[in-house]
């Protein structure tokens, strides 16, 4: 329907709705200039090919990245299970002392303990203390000896016992009192033989005592008494499965070598041969933990699950090596996802530093051609200034402007762009104003090709026959130059000005890749291909460097063909 | 003639003037906690002078307490007498640096002058012959892609296919591990291999615009009057394009190749530094990178004199080269 109204549309009929006739004027096409070269220029097959690559470039760089889920410097981290060993249980062969009361054990006992055990005594003295040892079951020894339990200070007539160690009755306290006042070193009550020593006003009563035991087993029980913890190992020797102390009864799940303390049905502790040390320093491991590892080894399982204090449930492996358990656990671990191969994701992979690429290039694209336009406004402005000036005025006005040309032009670039950049560097300054003085050193070093060539331009203008004319009427010198000078020098401008973009987007990359210009966190097409100066990377990551380049080759590219085909559709005498 | 060289001689040196004053002032603007954090860093190189006398050094040789003016004379009388100082990052005077690597350098430019000029004019010429054909839109692309190509990606790629994918050449270097055992063939040959990717970046990269230069001037030739006259003689198209209008193109054409004559000895920095050729480029550009000011001054004088001689080369060929040319 709409092609059949477009048909008869195309139909030549005058506004009358009449059939055209074949001469009429309004058949006859008449091409402004303007036209003309807008014709040249589409007819050029190199031209369009230009413009569609630019075309592309920009929507590429300037929507892209504003359609692009991915910011320019995010970070893509992914969290892995990393599965670690977290703890390690060997069965222990040293001897584990439990105090009866703190210090009870000191530790001359302890070692002179051990030489007694190996040579099968059952006394044996340390410091000044004798020893005894009763065997309760293998490697497991409870030990006694005389210690002083309680210090009798004279208070008013009579002695007064304080103790840590025992409790101090009344009837105790008669009995040393009866002691002392008929002489007696030793006195018994209860059936326990005291001893007195000291002198004056304080004496030290010392009694046989049970000062702790020993063993080999490891006793992961931090909320039991020492009484509690006794019978607990005394339940395992001797096979019992349910025990009382300090008035509370606990029951005792056995397995071999291993025993598991409830109180309820809460476990409260575990006495194994293992002794559970964390691999990495300064790992705590729980009381609860421990005995849910030593259940494990016991059972023989190869996993279990603890649910931890933040309420996660944490799984736990169990992996047996001759005499020793390792306790393995997955532990998640922060990574920066590095040199991603392209998928649906990042379809062009991630860079060294974990940012998307094809994110990087868009935005990348954005910052070379403005920077490229800003420069290239720059040096318009400057070259078209001094140019006009020099070609307009001449004479000594000319020679000092084109003296000031060839010294700018005589100025190396590299050396200059290289050296700024070093002390840039030094000074640490910002990505930001790197970029705005970038643009400002590039145009500065980059005017004079302009003002040679619109001076060159006007002072052929100059003498034609127009500008006679424009004299004669009296127009004023900068309406002259700028009405009727400049606009002839354009097209020449235009076409120089569009090779000069490539040319600077080609100059800012190179600086980028050498990390004199555009640096992180921006993003450009020459710092993106920086990474292949790490020879791994440009073996193993073509992704990561390739399309940078062909985008900087296609975009000048596109440049060079757009300004060369407006230069063959504004100068057509090149046509044979 | 010899008024006009020297005419030109005299602007030349008063532009080299001139440059050289603004490259002493971009110097001088570089604040002096810079000079001094190089000095620091210098004076901790292994076997290098201390801080104080690197200071000192550095003060007298570029006059830093005085004026910017005063300090660029005194600069310049040294430069005149050949005195541009040790190089900082070289630790070396500098004139010693640059003759231990300016023939890399030429040997570099040499090869790919002689390369671009036997490849670009005979293309050049094809493709304006052709106008429109399909070789002058082939010459075309390649003449463009060679001047849009980044000479750092093109070097990277080349590497890539023949260094990593086909193991053809060597990344880096400008001699093998074992050159010292070579004989003098071996080693030219060792040495020769190594240039060949260099030398293929820099004459694609670089053949783009002599190749549209002749073509720009063959058609310009062609179009002209005296070949009309010459194809209304009669004459065979072969006369006519190679010996009128090739001539006549040998002129602007020469003029620019003799304008870039001295730019042999310029040092290509990206390449060389690339495949680590240690030539004048590599060298100066490690050096610059780190901040080595009496290597920059002596580099960019270095470079805006070869730049003004190509400049008076081309004018001075352009009044030898075309009789019609006559200076006053």
């Amino acid at each position: 329907m709409s092609i059949e109204e477009k048909k008869t549309g195309a139909q030549p009929e005058g506004q009358d709705g009449q059939q055209m006739a074949l001469d009429d004027e309004r058949r006859v096409k008449v091409l402004s200039p303007g036209a003309m070269v807008a014709k040249r220029f589409f007819r050029n097959k190199l031209a369009m090919a230009g413009v569609i690559i630019l075309v592309i470039m920009f929507i590429f760089s300037f929507i892209g990245g504003a359609i692009s889920p991915y910011g320019e410097s995010q970070i893509f981290e992914d969290y892995e299970e990393v599965v670690s060993n977290f703890a390690g249980a060997t069965i222990n062969t040293d001897y584990r002392y439990t105090e009866a009361y703190s210090g009870s054990l000191p530790t001359t006992a302890r070692t002179s303990m051990i030489l007694a055990v190996n040579n099968g005594e059952t006394t044996y003295e340390a410091g000044e203390n004798t020893y005894q040892l009763t065997e309760i079951g293998e490697h497991c020894y409870v030990i006694s000896g005389t210690a002083t339990v309680a210090q009798a200070d004279r208070l008013a007539g009579s002695y007064v016992l304080s103790s840590d160690a025992i409790e101090v009755s009344d009837d105790l306290t008669a009995a040393f009192n009866d002691a002392m006042n008929s002489g007696a070193t030793t006195f018994t009550y209860d059936g326990v033989e005291y001893t007195i020593t000291g002198s004056g006003r304080t004496y030290y009563i010392s009694a046989m005592q049970e000062l702790g035991f020993a063993t080999q087993e490891i006793i992961e029980a931090d909320g039991l008494s020492y009484e509690a913890k006794k019978e607990a190992l005394l339940a395992l020797l001797n096979g019992e499965t349910s025990f009382s102390a300090d008035g509370t009864n606990y029951t005792v799940e056995l397995d071999d070598e291993t025993a598991i303390i409830f109180s309820g049905s809460e476990e409260v502790g575990a006495i194994s041969p293992y002794s559970i040390q964390g691999i990495e320093s300064g790992t705590v491991i729980s009381t609860e933990l421990r005995a849910q590892i030593i259940e494990a080894i016991a059972n023989d399982t190869s996993s279990f699950t603890v649910t931890d204090a933040e309420g996660n449930e944490v799984e736990y492996e169990v992996v047996r090596e001759n005499t020793r358990y390792t306790i393995r656990t997955a532990s998640s671990t922060r990574l920066i996802q590095t040199y991603l191969a392209p998928s649906t994701s990042h379809w062009l992979g991630t860079d060294g530093a974990g940012m998307d690429i094809l994110t990087r290039l868009m935005y990348g694209g954005r910052i070379s051609l403005l920077i490229g336009f800003v420069v290239v406004i720059l040096e318009t402005i400057i070259g078209v200034v001094l140019g006009g000036i020099a070609g307009y005025f001449g004479k000594w006005v000319d020679m000092l402007v084109m003296r000031i040309v060839d010294i700018f032009y005589c100025i190396p670039t590299w050396p200059i762009l290289i050296i700024l950049g070093a002390v840039m560097d030094s000074y640490q300054i910002g990505a930001r104003v790197r970029i705005y003085f970038m643009m400002i050193v590039l145009a500065v070093l980059g005017w004079p090709f302009i003002a040679r060539i619109v001076r060159g331009q006007i002072l052929s203008l100059r003498e034609q026959e127009f500008m006679v004319a424009a004299e004669a009427t009296g127009i004023s010198v900068s309406r002259r130059i700028f009405r009727h000078l400049v606009p002839n020098v354009i097209p020449q401008l235009i076409v120089q000005c569009t090779m000069a973009l490539g040319g600077i987007i080609l100059t800012e990359s190179t600086m980028s890749f050498l990390g004199i210009g555009v640096k992180f966190p921006y993003a450009s097409w020459g710092n993106i291909i920086s990474s292949v100066s790490n020879v791994f990377v440009m073996t193993n990551y073509w992704y990561c460097w390739i399309p940078a380049g062909f985008c900087i080759l296609l975009t000048v590219l596109g440049f060079n063909f757009v300004g060369d085909g407006l230069r063959d559709a504004f100068d057509p005498k090149m046509k044979r | 003639m010899r008024k006009f060289v020297i005419k030109r001689l005299l602007i030349s040196v008063v532009i080299f003037f001139f440059v050289a004053l603004i490259l002493y002032t971009i110097m001088r603007c570089i604040p002096t906690s810079f000079v001094e954090s190089q000095a620091r860093q210098l004076s901790q190189l292994p076997g290098a002078k201390s801080y104080e006398e690197w200071l000192a050094q550095l003060t007298e040789m570029y006059n830093l307490d005085n004026s910017i003016i005063e300090g660029y004379f005194s600069w310049l009388w040294n430069a005149v007498r050949g005195q541009f100082g040790d190089s900082w990052y070289w630790t070396k005077p500098v004139l010693e640096v640059f003759s231990d690597s300016i023939w890399y350098s030429f040997a570099l430019g040499a090869i790919t002058f002689v390369l671009q000029i036997v490849i670009a004019i005979p293309l050049g010429i094809l493709a304006a012959r052709k106008q429109y054909g399909m070789a002058d839109y082939v010459v075309t692309v390649i003449a463009l892609v060679g001047i849009s190509l980044p000479t750092f990606f093109f070097a990277t790629l080349l590497k890539y296919v023949f260094s990593i994918n086909l193991g053809w050449f060597d990344l880096y270097g400008i001699v093998g591990r074992f050159y010292d055992q070579l004989s003098p063939f071996g080693k030219f040959l060792d040495m020769a291999k190594r240039l060949v990717l260099p030398v293929t970046t820099l004459t694609i990269v670089n053949i783009g615009s002599l190749m549209r230069y002749t073509r720009t001037n063959m058609l310009e030739v062609l179009n002209s009057d005296y070949i009309r006259t010459a194809r209304a003689k009669g004459l065979s198209e072969n006369v006519v394009v190679n010996k009128h209008a090739f001539r006549n193109t040998l002129i602007p054409v020469v003029t620019l190749l003799g304008g870039s004559l001295p730019g042999l000895f310029s040092g290509a920095m990206i390449t060389e530094t690339l495949f680590q050729i240690p030539g004048i480029g590599y060298v100066s550009y490690d050096a610059m990178v780190n901040g080595d000011i009496p290597f920059y001054m002596f580099y960019s004088s270095f470079l805006a004199i070869l730049t003004l001689l190509g400049m008076l080369i081309a004018d001075v060929m352009y009044a030898v080269v075309d009789p019609r040319v006559r200076l006053d």
